[in-house]
């Protein structure tokens, strides 16, 4: 498997990703301006509520393996601004996959602010990428942040595909929502350990204001009770 | 599920039939349709980067030079004394006034080119020259190839005035590698001396950085340098000066 083949299909990744995302931004656009969610999307909304962390997972695992197979097997050295994505992309593995585990739609309150700073790094990259004469007009011994080492479709580098990383793991954080038989579930073992205590109200994600999780929480609750009776 | 029993006493019996019944499915339906798209991609990856080859025919430049490549490194001798060190100034292009090489004579570089084929620099054959130092890595140098080639392929470059090219600091692990493909995909007309893996060439010149101008008059002298990119326009403006101070 060649150098060219991983990086067009890491390139196809960062694409669908693009995809996707204007797809969420067209439909949040939509939404905001009707003030609600069409009816016919609710269930795919519901469904990718309940799918957004393995997604956000995976997206954050393939970062990982994809950045360390440009560095380690393809031996393109990581620049400094490099190590700053680095920094805010390989936890996001360990914190992702312990929220997926755990089910814990709360995580985007960790997880999408280093994200967001990742993205931040991603962006200015890119641009010294694009315009290397905004940084300096020449070059010395050391090789610069500027080198372009993968160039697919016309507009991805590898700074471009980490910031749409970034930003997918950042979206589907906040879609992420508690689903109601699994939270329910985690709901009913937090109450056997600690009695008494409902785990739904803590859940930062789940309090948060809006008809959808408003709604989800109150159900949990009931089925909580429901159980618990 | 019992769920559905309760419709009418139960305000959530909706919300829960909705949730409970489409969630799970539409979530397992979401990242299935995701790992099919993905396996489909990779599919796609492999068709893209397999087969494909172009090539086209060039004559006697630093393109066909480079397309019939056989080293990206070869030694280079020297004769002459070096360049002194470019001065420490703020513009790109070092005022006359304050560069200390204006007037020197820089030293004669004698070595090959990709194909092997034999190139020199030598100030003293009574033309005027441009000596143009690169790295295939570096992005300065990569966004000025192309420019240079296009003013060049415009026709307007006068005929008094020759153009060289030491491809320099050529590492094999890092961007752009190796300088023969990429001079041959900006189809390089000027000639390449290969610079040697102690960079024997740049040294001799004295180079700051990439990318590098040496512009020499028919006399043999240094009349002006030049580090970092140069926008085109002014290039060209430097060049016309040289060959007007230049015989035909």
């Amino acid at each position: 498997m060649s150098v060219d083949t991983v990086t067009t299909f890491l390139a196809l990744l960062a694409v669908l990703a693009v995809v996707g995302l204007l797809a969420i931004a067209v439909v949040a656009f939509v939404a905001a301006a009707r003030g609600g969610l069409p009816g016919s999307l609710v269930p795919i909304r519901d469904g990718l509520g309940q799918a957004a962390l393995p997604l956000a997972f995976s997206v954050a695992l393939t970062c990982t393996i994809g950045s360390l197979y440009l560095s380690e097997v393809a031996k393109f050295p990581p620049c400094e601004l490099c190590w700053f994505q680095r920094i805010a992309m390989y936890p996001q593995v360990v914190i992702l996959g312990v929220a997926m585990l755990r089910r814990d739609a709360g995580v985007k309150w960790y997880s999408v602010p280093i994200v967001l700073i990742g993205l931040a790094v991603s962006i200015y990259h890119y641009l010294v990428e694009r315009f290397p004469d905004s940084v300096s007009f020449s070059c010395t011994g050391d090789v610069p942040c500027s080198t372009v080492w993968v160039w697919k479709f016309h507009f991805l580098s590898i700074p471009a595909m980490a910031g749409i990383g970034f930003a997918l793991i950042a979206v589907l954080c906040l879609l992420a929502r508690p689903s109601v038989t699994v939270i329910s579930g985690t709901g009913r073992r937090g109450t056997n350990a600690h009695p008494g205590n409902d785990s739904v109200p803590n859940d930062p994600g789940a309090s948060e204001p809006g008809p959808e999780s408003a709604d989800a929480a109150r159900v949990i609750d009931q089925q909580t009770l429901e159980t618990s009776r | 599920m019992n769920d559905h029993k309760h419709t009418g006493s139960d305000p959530y019996a909706d919300l829960s039939k909705r949730t409970s019944g489409n969630r799970p499915k539409t979530g397992l339906i979401i990242i299935g349709a995701t790992v099919a798209v993905i396996l489909v991609l990779a599919v796609v990856a492999v068709l893209l980067t397999t087969g494909g080859g172009d090539d086209s025919a060039a004559d006697g430049t630093g393109a066909s030079a480079a397309q019939n490549s056989e080293q990206e490194q070869a030694s280079v001798t020297v004769t002459g004394d070096p360049l002194p060190a470019y001065p420490e100034v703020n513009s790109m292009v070092a005022p006359p006034a304050e560069d200390p090489a204006v007037g020197e004579t820089p030293p004669t570089l004698a070595g090959q080119s990709f194909d092997r084929s034999k190139v020199t620099v030598d100030p003293a054959d009574g033309r005027a020259k441009v000596v143009i130092f690169v790295a295939h890595w570096c992005p300065h140098c990569q966004a000025e190839v192309p420019e240079i080639q296009k003013w060049l392929d415009a026709g307007t470059q006068p005929d008094n005035v020759d153009f060289y090219t030491v491809s320099t600091s050529v590492k094999a692990d890092q961007a752009n590698y190796p300088p023969s493909d990429w001079l041959a995909d900006e189809g390089w007309t000027p000639p390449v001396l290969l610079d040697s893996p102690d960079q024997t060439a740049a040294i001799a010149y004295a180079l700051p950085g990439f990318p590098y101008f040496v512009m020499i008059d028919a006399e043999g002298k240094v009349v002006q340098r030049a580090s970092g990119e140069v926008p085109i326009d002014e290039f060209g403006s430097l060049v016309d000066s040289l060959s007007a101070s230049s015989p035909a």
